[in-house]
């Protein structure tokens, strides 16, 4: 797996939230809001409920005005328009006035067993005032606006499993409602949506509730949530090798079944159609300042003419449809072949959607301190050739170092050679690890155990299990250089992103990204309609 | 203070790191602080007390039937007795002398047993006798303070274990404190320069 193709991943019918959404509309989850104490200005607090798998559980949101010099997407950021948590089941007054006081703090506030996620959003101011200003006077925003930025607010982080003193992932374990990956996380982000939604037709209605107007839903629909994401997905994914396998592996599983169907039914080459023109009209909304990123987007929009124009009705007739377009996808953008594996993906969810439930894994690298030292070092020739073959002599190999601030704990990328930190180095350069477990166990008997070796050789403990635990997990393992020059972060971002459902990629650096969130996706009130499933690639089309 | 259990490891491994501890045994230290602590021990100050002096260079002699680890820090002595007791070498025990803290090598202990699905019997010099399997601990007598000399040995297939006994658990203010000033060692200091290049994005978002 290599970061090039990381980068250029989109979201599939197995990415977490559109599993989310199908599971919420099988249940046909209802969502009530249960205190609604927000000012005329939009200032307040509100309470979500939703019962999903016989669990109940409400979103808490804190709406407070914020100074504009303190209004950043960091980590270092100390306070945000909006501060949420996600509570197990339905709070007391004692406790929102409790929450009150910690949410708005964030990583500073106290937290206990009963707050699942923590979460903070900001306005986009843009959008925001505009759509208040709008149907504050009876009129419905601006379509162009709406489909540029496509959210009002963004979050700038989503925290589970106990961070900051929340509850730990054990507490939901056995609720296979929301045990896969994120799934609360999403959760949580998709009840934002709709409180921002709520937000900005209330202040627009309180502002002139003679002239005010709801938002039509369409654009309701196409309104989904920001947000703005840097550098710490990307040591989750070194850090979480046999989960990124499991993701891998049910994404390549789906490929494999769908490429292997001899005739495809014309229901699905149908549906496949539909989905590649609306897969179109997505990309040509897709706009971003980022150089690089636009020159990907107009290479992706000619080669969808080029699909386009394979798509004739006797070449479509053809047996093994599928594969002969993944064959035919080669000569394309690896942009263009991620987006096509998501195209094809989409018509066939009844053959692949079990998948989505083969995508969690709580499995930790074990060591095997019986294998030998001969075994391992054939493990490390075989199966990790791809790490030796990295030359790491060169200044510009390891010119980047990863690092977590002090500066409330931001993780950031260092220049090895010019900044000082270098010692406290995250342990993120997998294949250089590799390389050095390889030339310490050269010297050593091919008899010995591993676990003789590592009573004396400590330091090589991590590497040694990490190693032997992903050796028969072929997508658990990044092959590039993270550390070199070149090294693209916002690869791994996407990729990250990308299984979440994100859309819209709108790189601010190499380093960090903007993105959007349930974009299209049903809001509270569309939830129960037949097709909740259906907004991939959304587009916002004209005004009726 | 009320921690997760997520918290624990984290900083308790951190700690570890920032002190100077290998990843792997840093990463290992946090799960057994853990462990401990969702166990009702102070697992927290157990570990803290372990990676305060940092690693030294292991003292281990090796005989036919045994192995044996001098002036053993649990840190690094602990994870490598399992391991060698796991590995099915023929080795009937290992001993640890002057252990500087013997509740941290049933943590490891527990660990090791959810990892090898095994269980291990702790005999002290001073007659407190412990078996340890992946969900708990019975411990028969006084554990003993630092210094005390063990000897580790396999008592068979374990029980799977089962996860961590969830509890809010209440951590003195001032020991999280320490924890938290330990982890703090493994972090870079801030510059201007790191603050506005570092992460690849702006200081102020308002758009």
């Amino acid at each position: 797996m290599r970061l090039s193709r990381m980068g250029a991943f989109f979201p599939t019918r197995l990415s977490f939230m559109r599993s989310l959404i199908r599971r919420l509309h099988t249940e046909r989850a209802m969502v009530t809001r249960s205190v609604w104490e927000i000012d005329d200005d939009g200032y307040g607090r509100a309470v979500y409920s939703v019962t999903f798998g016989g669990d109940v559980y409400s979103l808490v949101a804190f709406s407070t005005s914020l100074d504009p010099e303190q209004r950043t997407d960091r980590v270092i950021a100390e306070a945000w328009d909006t501060t949420y948590v996600l509570f197990d089941g339905r709070p007391t007054s004692a406790d929102l006035d409790r929450l009150a006081i910690e949410t708005p703090r964030q990583e500073a506030g106290r937290f206990s067993k009963t707050e699942l996620v923590l979460s903070r959003a900001n306005k986009s101011l843009r959008l925001f005032a505009h759509v208040v200003d709008s149907l504050a006077v009876g009129r419905q925003p601006d379509r162009s606006m709406i489909g540029k930025i496509g959210y009002l607010m963004r979050t700038t982080a989503v925290y589970g499993n106990g961070k900051f003193g929340i509850a730990d992932r054990l507490r939901i374990l056995e609720r296979p409602a929301v045990n896969g990956p994120f799934q609360l996380e999403l959760l949580t982000v998709w009840l934002i949506r709709g409180f921002t939604h709520d937000l900005v037709e209330h202040i627009a209605k309180m502002r002139d509730p003679k002239r005010f107007r709801p938002l039509a839903s369409d654009i309701k629909r196409h309104l989904g949530i920001g947000n703005a994401t840097g550098l710490g997905m990307a040591p989750f994914l070194v850090n979480h090798p046999i989960l990124l396998h499991s993701w891998m592996l049910a994404r390549e599983t789906a490929f494999a079944r769908v490429r292997s169907i001899e005739r495809a039914s014309p229901a699905t080459i149908d549906a496949f159609l539909v989905c590649l023109a609306r897969a179109r009209r997505h990309i040509e909304d897709w706009q971003v300042d980022d150089i690089s990123q636009m020159d990907r987007i107009l290479t992706l929009r000619r080669e969808m003419k080029e699909i386009a124009g394979l798509s004739t009705q006797a070449w479509l007739a053809e047996p093994y449809l599928w594969d002969r377009l993944t064959a035919a996808s080669e000569r394309w953008s690896e942009e263009c072949q991620e987006l096509l594996l998501a195209l094809m993906l989409e018509p066939h969810g009844e053959l692949i959607d079990d998948l989505s439930s083969k995508m969690a894994s709580d499995v930790e690298p074990t060591l095997q301190p019986s294998m030998s030292i001969g075994e391992l070092a054939d493990l490390l020739d075989e199966t990790f050739a791809w790490a030796a073959a990295m030359d790491f002599g060169e200044t510009a190999s390891t010119q980047r170092f990863w690092y977590i601030s002090e500066e409330k704990l931001e993780p950031r990328l260092g220049d090895r050679y010019r900044e000082p930190g270098a010692e406290k180095e995250l342990p993120l350069d997998i294949a250089r690890q590799i390389q050095t477990l390889r030339a310490a166990i050269d010297s050593e008997p091919r008899h010995e155990i591993v676990a003789h070796f590592l009573m004396r050789h400590p330091e090589h403990r991590r590497i040694a299990r990490r190693v032997q635990t992903t050796a028969s997990n072929p997508y658990a393992e990044i092959r590039d250089n993270l550390l070199g020059a070149d090294c693209r972060p916002i690869d791994m971002l996407r990729c990250k992103l990308s299984f979440f459902g994100a859309s819209k990629f709108d790189p601010k650096s190499d380093l960090w990204t903007r993105i959007t969130l349930y974009q299209g996706a049903p809001t509270f009130e569309q939830l129960g309609e037949a097709d909740a499933d259906d907004w991939s690639f959304p587009v916002l089309g004209d005004a009726a | 203070m009320i921690v997760s259990v997520n918290q624990i490891e984290a900083t308790i491994a951190k700690a570890a790191w920032g002190r100077g501890w290998p990843h792997g045994l840093a990463e290992e230290c946090g799960r057994a602080a853990a462990w401990l602590s969702t166990r009702g021990f102070d697992g927290v100050r157990t570990a803290l007390a372990a990676i305060e002096p940092g690693p030294a260079e292991p003292l281990i002699d090796e005989t036919t039937d045994a192995i044996v680890f001098g002036a053993a820090q649990a840190i690094h002595a602990a994870p490598s007795a399992y391991d060698l007791l796991a590995a099915d070498i023929g080795l009937e025990r290992v001993v640890l002398q002057e252990i500087d803290q013997p509740l941290l090598v049933i943590g490891f202990g527990g660990m090791a047993a959810l990892a090898y699905q095994s269980c291990y019997r702790l005999t002290f010099a001073e007659g407190c006798r412990v078996i340890v399997d992946g969900s708990a601990v019975s411990i028969a007598g006084t554990l003993p303070p630092s210094g005390a000399e063990a000897v580790i040995e396999a008592e068979g297939a374990g029980e799977e274990g089962t996860p961590a006994v969830l509890t809010d658990m209440e951590i003195d203010g001032s020991l999280w404190h320490d924890a938290l000033t330990m982890a703090a060692e493994s972090y870079v200091a801030s510059s201007l320069s790191s603050r506005k290049f570092g992460a690849g994005a702006g200081i102020i978002d308002d758009d």
